[in-house]
């Protein structure tokens, strides 16, 4: 099985996707009215409703007819944390970078 | 509303860190260059960088691994697109997941500029899908950006 987060990075890497969890955020909604906004067919929305479900962004009524699409909040909340462990990363590589570049001036002063 | 604005709506978002070091920007360019130096200071505290490849022609992978303190390693790289000497780096970056696969995908740009006899650097990094915390977006969404942000805070 892939990594939970990398389908849902690559659920969210689609613009329609995102638009549709957008439209998701504010309640149900079945294929025909999340198809309405963007001009596009059932079957084309049903393709995408489809990653989204498989990333695990929504969850589908079993109802035949009626299927409504619900959001899930959790993966969505993963993703949004990786922008925290790269500010991490970055944060304290530069804190590092500065005690680097002030030992290496140092070194220079007392070399001469 | 057309389809287009409704596309525009959960922008990627972006991390943005500037800082001033206290060195001539050669020094600090040199830092970023000079793999044997990126060695010692990158990565966050209770890692130690472990591998490096770090040929800054633009077009050439990078790789480098760094370890935790417990042990485990964590891959990433990317490709450089950018290299102006002393004034601006620009490289992909993507950290490998637990499959081997890689995970998404992120551009960093990074600028310097004088100040005096110190290093003004500017470092921007984007490409994270976050709508959590999407800054702007277009009129009409509100409500939906609020919903969604209230359902992220519950969980």
């Amino acid at each position: 099985m892939s990594d939970p987060l990398s389908n849902v990075f690559s659920a969210l890497a689609d613009p329609t996707r995102r638009a549709i969890l957008a439209r998701l955020a504010r309640g149900e909604a079945s294929v025909t009215e999340l198809a309405r906004p963007f001009q596009m067919t059932g079957p084309g929305i049903s393709k995408h409703l489809k990653v989204l479900e498989r990333a695990g962004l929504i969850v589908r009524g079993r109802a035949a007819q009626w299927r409504p699409s619900r959001l899930r909040a959790r993966p969505l909340k993963d993703a949004a944390d990786w922008l925290d462990h790269y500010r991490h990363y970055w944060e304290e590589s530069f804190d590092r970078l500065d005690e680097h570049l002030r030992k290496l001036q140092t070194k220079g002063k007392d070399g001469e | 509303m057309s389809s287009q604005d409704a596309l525009a709506e959960f922008d990627t978002h972006a991390l943005d860190i500037t800082r001033i070091f206290d060195a001539p920007r050669s020094l600090v360019f040199g830092a970023f260059v000079d793999a044997k130096q990126a060695l010692q200071w990158l990565g966050p505290r209770g890692f130690t960088m472990t591998h490096l490849d770090w040929d800054l022609r633009p077009g050439s992978a990078w790789r480098g691994c760094m370890r935790a303190n417990d042990g485990r390693e964590l891959w990433h790289g990317g490709v450089h697109r950018e290299v102006t000497p002393e004034r601006r780096l620009v490289f992909t970056f993507a950290f490998d997941l637990a499959d081997g696969r890689r995970g998404p995908e992120t551009l960093v740009t990074i600028t310097f500029e004088d100040r005096g006899s110190k290093t003004l650097m500017r470092f921007h990094q984007s490409g994270f899908v976050t709508p959590r915390d999407a800054e702007s977006y277009r009129a009409g969404w509100e409500s939906e950006f609020d919903q969604l942000t209230r359902l992220l805070d519950r969980n």
